[in-house]
Parts: C-alpha cells; sequence; structure tokens
C-alpha cells in the first residue's frame, strides 16, 4: 500500500532548473551545427532565396507590365502615378497585385515548408532529402492554399508563417488557417522566452555574420581598384558568391533555430543533433 | 510490437514524449505486451514517426524508471521480464508510475481547461464512490 510517507520518502531531491540562457545558447549552438551537416538543406535554401527574389522581381514587374500591356508602357514615375490614378485601372492593379502576391506567397510558403520538413528530419539523425521535402509539402497543399489567401493581403503575416505556423505545419494537417493559427500560438506559448531570448541571439549572430560579410567585400572592392579588370572581375563574383552563401546560410540557420524550437514545444524535450538516432543512451 | 501500433497525435497539444509513455504503459498494464517483449529500437520509432531520439529515449527513460520496461545493453528495450512486474514493483517505482500517470491526467485535463483542483476533487469522488461501494 503507498502511503503518503512512503511517497513522500522516495520521492527524488528537487533538480535546480537551468536557465533560460543556457538553454537558449545550447540550442543556438545546435542549430549552427545542423545547419553545416547537410549541403542538401543548403541548395534548399538556396531555392527558397531564388524564389523569393523572383517573387519580388514578379511583383514589380507586374506594376510596370501591366501599363504596356494596356498600350500605355510607363517610363517615367509621372506616367506611373497617372495611369495608376485612373479608377478603372486601380480595380486591376488591386486584383493584379493581390493575385501575384498570393502565388508568390504560396510559393514561398511551399518552399519554406519543404525545408523545414528536412530541417526536422536531420534534426532527428537523418538525412536530408529534395524529393521528399517536396512530397511532405504537396501533402499540405490545402492547407498552404488556405493559409497563404489568409496572409496574402497582410504582408507582415509573411513572419509569423516563417517563425511560427510553417514548422508547425510540417506535422499538422488543419487545412483550417485559424485552427493553425490557434496551435501554433499554443505551442509558442510553452517556450516564449527562449522563442524571445532566441531571436536575440540570432540577430546579435547575424550581425557578425553580416560585418564579416560586409568587412570581406569592402576588402574585395578595395583591392580590385587597384587590380587589372580581370582580376578585379574574379574578386567581384567571388564576394557576390560569398555575400549569397552568406544569406542563404543565416537564413538556414534562422530556420534550424525556429524548428529546433517547435520540436522543444512539440515533443517536450529538447533536441540534440545527434549524427544516429542508436547513438542516443538510455541511461 | 511494430512501430505502426504506436499513433501519435501532433495536434492535441500534449507532448509526444508524454504520448510515447501513455501508450506503451497503457499497453503493457492491460497485457497487450507481454514480459519479455521486444518493443521498437529508438532508431525505428524515430525513422517512423518523424521525432527526435532524445524524445524516444526520454519516454524510454521514464518507463524504465517505472520498472515496465528493461534495457538489455547491445539488444535493445524489453517489456520487464518479471512476471508479476505490475504486482512486484517497489513503492518508490509505484510512486514514479503514478508520477507519470497523474502529470499526463493533469496535462490532458488542462487541455479541456479542467484545473488541477478539479481533478484532484473528481478523484477524491471516484475514490468515495469505489469506497462506497466495496461497503
Amino acid at each position: 500500500m503507498i502511503t503518503s510517507d512512503t511517497m513522500t520518502a522516495g520521492a527524488p531531491a528537487p533538480v535546480k532548473p537551468e536557465s533560460t540562457v543556457s538553454s537558449v545558447s545550447r540550442m543556438l549552438k545546435n542549430a549552427l551545427l545542423i545547419s553545416v551537416r547537410d549541403s542538401v538543406l543548403l541548395n534548399l535554401a538556396f531555392v527558397n532565396l531564388l524564389l523569393q527574389v523572383f517573387y519580388i522581381g514578379l511583383f514589380l514587374g507586374g506594376f510596370f507590365l501591366y501599363p504596356a500591356l494596356m498600350g500605355q508602357p510607363c517610363r517615367t514615375q509621372e506616367e506611373f502615378n497617372v495611369f495608376y490614378n485612373q479608377q478603372e485601372h486601380k480595380a486591376i492593379l488591386l486584383a493584379v497585385a493581390l493575385t501575384i502576391q498570393f502565388f508568390g506567397t504560396f510559393i514561398s510558403n511551399f518552399l519554406l515548408l519543404t525545408l523545414d520538413s528536412e530541417i526536422i528530419r536531420v534534426w532527428n539523425g537523418q538525412k536530408a532529402e529534395f524529393k521528399r521535402g517536396w512530397r511532405t509539402a504537396a501533402s499540405h497543399f490545402w492547407s498552404l492554399v488556405t493559409w497563404s489567401l489568409l496572409i496574402t493581403p497582410v504582408n507582415i503575416m509573411w513572419v509569423v508563417s516563417m517563425c511560427i505556423v510553417i514548422p508547425v505545419l510540417t506535422r499538422d494537417k488543419t487545412v483550417n488557417p485559424f485552427k493553425m493559427l490557434w496551435r501554433s500560438l499554443l505551442l509558442l506559448l510553452k517556450i516564449w522566452k527562449e522563442f524571445l531570448l532566441g531571436i536575440v541571439g540570432m540577430m546579435v549572430i547575424l550581425y557578425w555574420l553580416f560585418c564579416l560579410v560586409f568587412g570581406s567585400n569592402a576588402i574585395f572592392t578595395f583591392i580590385s581598384r587597384q587590380c587589372p579588370p580581370l582580376i578585379a572581375w574574379i574578386l567581384l563574383s567571388i564576394g557576390i558568391i560569398f555575400s549569397l552563401l552568406a544569406l542563404c546560410f543565416c537564413y538556414l540557420f534562422c530556420n534550424c533555430y525556429l524548428c529546433g524550437q517547435y520540436i522543444k514545444a512539440s515533443e517536450g524535450v529538447e533536441p540534440e543533433p545527434f549524427p544516429e538516432a542508436d547513438s542516443v543512451e538510455l541511461a | 510490437m511494430n512501430v505502426s501500433e504506436l499513433t501519435l497525435n501532433f495536434s492535441s497539444g500534449v507532448p509526444i514524449y508524454r504520448q510515447i509513455v501513455q501508450l506503451l504503459s497503457g499497453k503493457i498494464l492491460s497485457g497487450a505486451l507481454s514480459p519479455g517483449e521486444k518493443i521498437p529500437s529508438i532508431r525505428d520509432v524515430t525513422a517512423e514517426l518523424n521525432v527526435n531520439p532524445n524524445t524516444v529515449a526520454k519516454a524510454y527513460r521514464e518507463l524504465e524508471l517505472a520498472g515496465l520496461i528493461e534495457t538489455r545493453r547491445g539488444m535493445g528495450c524489453f517489456v520487464a521480464e518479471r512476471d508479476d512486474a505490475r504486482h512486484a514493483l517497489t513503492d518508490e517505482e509505484k510512486r514514479r508510475h503514478l508520477d507519470t500517470l497523474f502529470a499526463s491526467l493533469v496535462t490532458s485535463a488542462g487541455m479541456f481547461g479542467i484545473s488541477e483542483k478539479d481533478v484532484s476533487d473528481y478523484l477524491t469522488a471516484k475514490h468515495a464512490a469505489a469506497t462506497k461501494n466495496n461497503k
């Protein structure tokens, strides 16, 4: 028979809870390890960024393309303003803008889900795969459509999308976007301290990384001015590739950290970057 | 036992490691898993259910502490061999198991907005009713 006495007598000594700072710094370090573990992740991040650039181009280009298609190409700001101040063009402009924005949002969410699902696989000790990531994202097609529809009119929502909703969607097939948001917020409540502190930590790391990139680019530019044109071009190309790589890495690192926090919130245990699942000891 | 028998709900809000503990302890205590039966390895659960190895390891550790499973080095995890595992647990093991069950009960109740006090009152009322029936 268990009595309150025997229960108290056998109770384990209370364990001092770990501070949020040390937990966040360990998670940031682990996210860095995950970011460099699998080259497929970097490629996925590159495709993500490339599509983002394409989307911005499409969005901006759409505004100039539409007057040209209507037979009134705009070459100056004044012509542009005059064209879009005409009442009949305003509604079409809005429709065109919203359509382009919806497709852009959908594609970026689709690719982000691809990336996040593979990041979670890597956290779980598996290898990342392009095809499997796309299959996962395709299996969430309608969830992505409804979520993209909801966030299309509000530009700033992409931050919410990237930070809390898409990682949750990797393992939740809800089609209702409000449910998605609610579940994501419930998970966020469990780790809000780590989440906020992590963002500060990420900003510090990204700041130093950008200082490194800008610094090296400044050096490249300085040297290239003193060199013959061919060497100058080579140096500039190296600078551009280096900057792109740094940008991809930053994007990947942020997503690795956010996915790590999502795993912690949903599974109740802090993940560690094991090379293989079998290397986990029970004792 | 197949990993496919473990069904996890990622949208329930109950931590995954606790869901694994609940599922396996339920199967062991109900007799669905017999003593000495092998339970899936951490690698299999991780790959099949797409969860972190640390999560599965924590769930297995809790089950081991509760005396429901045992680890055989190099062979994997098995349901505790003791035939009377459910009855011959020490007070410490019983207490740990109760702790696990109570924590999962409180977590599940919390999801429905039921407070810890309400859970406690419910258990007291149930206990009183059971005592009355026994008399």
